[in-house]
């Protein structure tokens, strides 16, 4: 039987494990509550890249930037908020111009609100859980085609023709096909009539309601793509896919309550009271969208920057947010205008949504963004407000005019937008681009590497968004790995000429819908064509690389021994007793993985000196073999980080035994917060 | 004095020495990454942008829930067997100082098994508080976040942090008890009904003693987390080592001192002479 005292000290351990898992539990609910969740993005190496290309090319002068483009199609809208039933009554005026080669037998309009309809849109039963949203809405969303007319064609409501657009998807109503009465030859215009009325849901991604916060996105009837050939990109709408539309010319007339603040695409050119409502009149040129929003409690606040007048609307508590916000755009603008070509429109509204209606948060409509993050947000550490500023602010190039289509190939608006956000933070922010505090800087670079190392081959990254098992797979290929390729492409190439190469895409295909084709084929004419070889393995082909040092092995040379037949006659010659004053070394580096990819090593002797070769990086290993005075202790592969692309950075080097450089600051680092934590845990 | 001195030693010593034992799973699980075949080690770990670091996170990743939960395990085991120095500690410090070192260590020990039990009760209850109000607090926060959240954000740091006085109070109230048990050769039950009524007593003496304590601990980890900021390990140079290594067990060594200087504190405030006053 134990003593009294024994129990006691039974009864402490008893109870102190208990307490162990009370502590556990607390931790569980704190996090949450706090907004742990995980940060995006990664390091920028400080070390300069000399290119390895012998002969670059001269970087060419960047293109002017083209004028505003001819509209294809255009919108005229009335539309009437009801606040109270988050409904959007609306009249919608549209002019459209056959821009293709062929003649029209139909139409394709996009009903994207009926997503939010029934659990059998293509957008409800597709992957949602691991979707761009974490809910599908307290209240159903939907739009009502109530009649569409086109008197040139032929009297009478057209809209009783219609039929579904996706035979594959036959209870999706988001993809509409409308016959025409009569063909519309190349060139030839209509216009069309429609009254439409519109539920939105609560938030849901980038449209919907919150209490009296309205976003109001995909909300009217709008037609599909025009492709030369005559068919229309048309498509179900799914939850992990965006959109696709032609360039027009946008004039919008929004009826809202007279306490409404309202934001949206373009410029407002009117504000009339009409009683206990208003009526906002906001015209937008050579856009492929447009979307609004209206909340009596918006605060807001102004900025000219790089001649753009800036409008910022935020909830009442988030005034810290919206100095970050600015400095934000103070940056990304005028690099945005200056890499990718001048920012065309008068006007740029962001906005932040209240803390319910979060999810309206981070997202891109032309000269409208929405950005987000919690009111602590600037004293966090974390560059949150920062990124999804930058990272939206951007798509104003990669989106809104560099028009591509984001369902077919999600990753040349996301990907691109992501490199550009990238390093536009690296650049702004240095190496605590992605959080600094703590005595920690981690860069948004290496972040977006670790992310895109994990999926690397998952399945191709310029697979169509539908695709993607996942949104968390799509979210590391479309987005991180494909910012991945093209940094490394830049630290391989040179920044310089890489991003030479990227504006003068953005600059031929401004107000174009280019292809993954036009992509590659214009960073090919920048960069080489190894560089578009790789780029395609990389896009396409799940291309990856993983570099790694085996066989490392150092001998001291001595003169050799043996039996010799000379001129002279046979001569033995003895191994000498004592070992020879220089070393051999030889390592064996290979190249795991479709991509070439040209790197340095460096071969490191005990007394930390370094002798760099060049591998141009074809064939799948490269021997390495050296004599010096002194001992290699070291071979590093890629030892600026320039191919970050690298599946695995820790096998780029390899030590002889007895060199092993230890982790003395990890050991010291972690036993002093060991000591530390057991206060916690003891007495 | 001087049994004074090697108590407060021996328990920097085993507190540093215990933080090495917690450390050392992570140490190895941090050198299996093949970080050390880096002619720089890990001070690529501490270079700015973090790209290593981030790689060796990402590599160790599917072995961190394992990794902290063997770490919690073996962190409290290390905290119960530092009951053993504060027992020594508190009998260095008490009004009936030992005379000899076997003294000192054989008064010690029989009173590590109800030492254990008080820090056992304290650990529990410290946890119970912790979760209670970590669970009202969350949902403090859901009822009033609205269009802005920055008051149910607050609300909710606010009850966290009483859930951290809580937890103090609960800290001093087992050093109270502690001492009695030392001082008086008390059983746990008994020692802490002593602790209750010495708080009770005179709770302005107790915050003042175990709140000084606690500040001149804190500015210690401060100052300490300000210089090694400035003496930057991600730099090349193996003396920044050691000099972080030397003011570390400063650190420590000042909150040993901070601990001995409250606990003789505690210690006169449980005598019998006090509560008769």
């Amino acid at each position: 039987m134990a003593s009294p005292a024994w129990r006691e000290a039974a009864f402490g351990v008893v109870a102190s494990t208990l307490g162990l898992g009370l502590l556990r539990s607390s931790a569980a609910l704190v996090g949450p509550a706090l907004g742990a969740e995980p940060i995006p993005a990664a390091a920028a190496n400080p070390n300069p890249n000399p290119n390895p290309n012998p002969n670059p090319s001269p970087t060419p002068p960047p293109l002017p930037d083209r004028a505003l483009p001819a509209p294809v199609v255009s919108y005229t809208i009335e539309a009437r908020l009801d606040a109270a039933e988050h409904r959007v009554e609306g009249k919608e005026h549209i002019a459209f111009r056959n821009a293709s080669s062929a003649p029209l037998h139909e139409l394709y309009f996009h009903l994207y609100l009926n997503a939010f309809k029934n659990e059998k849109s293509a957008f409800l039963h597709s992957p949602f859980g691991g979707g761009r949203s974490s809910a599908h809405g307290d209240s159903w969303g939907y739009i009502d085609v109530k009649h569409c007319t086109a008197p040139e064609l032929a009297p009478g409501d057209l809209w009783k023709g219609r039929a579904n657009g996706s035979p594959s998807e036959p209870d999706d109503e988001t993809d509409v096909r409308l016959p025409l009465p009569r063909a519309l030859e190349p060139g030839q215009s209509v216009t069309l009539e429609l009254e439409f009325s519109a539920k939105l849901p609560t938030v849901v991604l980038r449209t919907g309601y919150e209490d009296d916060f309205h976003l109001v996105g995909q909300w009217f009837p709008k037609l599909a793509k025009l492709s030369a050939d005559g068919t229309f990109a048309h498509f179900p709408f799914h939850a992990q896919a965006e959109f696709y539309a032609d360039f027009g010319d946008y004039d919008v007339t929004l009826d809202v309550p007279a306490a409404a603040v309202v934001g949206a695409t373009g410029e407002r050119v009117a504000s009339e009271p009409h009683g206990e409502r208003r009526h906002d009149r906001y015209v937008a040129r050579g856009v492929h969208d447009f979307a609004w929003t209206a909340w009596p409690r918006f605060r807001e606040r102004t900025a000219r920057i790089d001649g753009v007048a800036v409008r910022v609307l935020y909830p009442p508590d988030q005034d810290a947010s919206v100095d970050v916000t600015l400095a934000a755009l103070e940056k990304g603008l005028p690099r945005g205008s200056a890499l990718y070509g001048r920012y065309p429109y008068p006007t740029l509204t962001v906005v932040h949504p209240p803390e319910r209606a979060g999810e309206a948060g981070g997202m891109e409509y032309p000269t409208l963004i929405t950005t987000g993050g919690p009111w602590y947000a600037p004293w966090s550490g974390a560059r949150a407000i920062e990124s999804v500023t930058i990272h939206e602010l951007l798509h104003q190039w990669f989106y809104g005019l560099v028009a591509t289509n984001e369902e077919r190939s999600p990753f040349l608006d996301e990907g691109l937008t992501s490199y550009a956000e990238l390093r536009t933070l690296d650049v702004g922010w240095g190496p605590g681009s992605a959080f600094h505090g703590f005595g920690l800087e981690l860069s948004a670079t290496s972040l977006g590497r670790a992310f895109a190392a994990e999926r690397a081959e998952d399945l191709p990254v310029s697979s169509p968004a539908a695709d993607f098992p996942s949104f968390r797979v799509l979210g590391a290929l479309v987005y991180s790995r494909t910012a991945t390729i093209l940094e490394t492409l830049a630290r391989v190439y040179g920044r310089e000429r890489f991003e030479a190469a990227l504006g003068a895409y953005a600059r031929r295909y401004r107000f174009e819908h280019p292809t993954p084709q036009d992509f590659t084929a214009a960073m090919g004419a920048g960069l080489g064509d190894d560089a578009r070889r790789t780029l395609v393995e990389a896009l396409d082909a799940r291309g990856r690389v993983n570099f790694v040092v085996h066989e490392l092995a150092s001998t001291q040379v001595r003169p050799p021994a043996g039996i010799f037949d000379r001129a002279d006659g046979r001569e033995t010659v003895a191994a000498p007793s004592a070992p020879g004053t220089r070393h051999r070394g030889r390592a064996v580096v290979y190249r795991h993985g479709s991509l070439e990819l040209p790197v340095s090593i460096d071969l490191v002797d005990r007394r930390g000196n370094r002798r760099r070769e060049q591998w141009d990086g074809h064939g799948p290993f490269h021997v390495l073999e050296w004599e010096s005075t002194e001992a290699p202790a070291y071979v590093v592969v890629d030892p600026e980080h320039r191919v970050t692309l690298d599946d695995n950075l820790l096998d780029n080097a390899a030590s002889i035994p007895g060199a092993s450089a230890g982790t003395p600051r990890v050991l010291e680092r972690a036993t002093y917060f060991g000591a530390l934590a057991l206060s916690v845990l003891g007495p | 004095m001087k049994h004074r001195v090697l108590a407060v030693g021996l328990d920097f010593a085993l507190r540093a020495g215990a933080g090495l034992v917690l450390a050392s799973p992570l140490v190895a699980a941090v050198a299996s990454t093949g970080i050390t075949r880096f002619p720089e080690g890990d001070r690529l770990l501490f270079e700015p942008g973090g790209l290593m670091l981030v790689e060796v996170a990402r590599t160790l990743w599917s072995a961190v829930v394992p990794l902290i939960q063997a770490e919690l395990v073996m962190g409290l085991v290390l905290a119960l067997g530092l009951v053993v120095p504060y027992a020594v500690l508190l009998v260095a410090l008490s009004r009936r100082e030992p005379r000899t070192l076997s003294d000192l260590f054989g008064t010690a020990m029989t009173r590590v098994p109800p030492l254990v039990a008080l820090q056992g009760l304290t650990l529990l209850a410290q946890s119970a508080a912790l979760l209670a109000l970590a669970t009202f607090a969350a949902g403090l926060r859901e009822a009033l976040v609205g269009a802005t959240s920055r008051r149910a954000d607050l609300a909710f740091v606010a009850v966290l942090a009483l859930g951290g006085l809580v937890v103090l109070g609960l800290g001093a109230l087992r050093d109270l008890s502690s001492a009695a048990c030392v001082e008086e050769t008390l059983g746990s039950p008994a020692a802490l009904r002593r602790g209750v009524a010495a708080l009770l007593r005179a709770p302005g003496a107790v915050l003042s003693g175990f709140g000084a304590a606690l500040v001149a601990a804190s500015a210690c980890v401060g100052v300490g987390a300000l210089l090694t900021g400035a003496l930057d390990v991600g730099r090349p140079g193996a003396f920044r080592v050691a000099l972080v290594l030397v003011l570390h067990l400063a650190v420590l060594l000042g909150r040993s001192v901070c601990r001995a200087l409250w606990l003789q504190r505690a210690l006169g405030l449980v005598e019998p002479k006090a509560a008769a006053d």
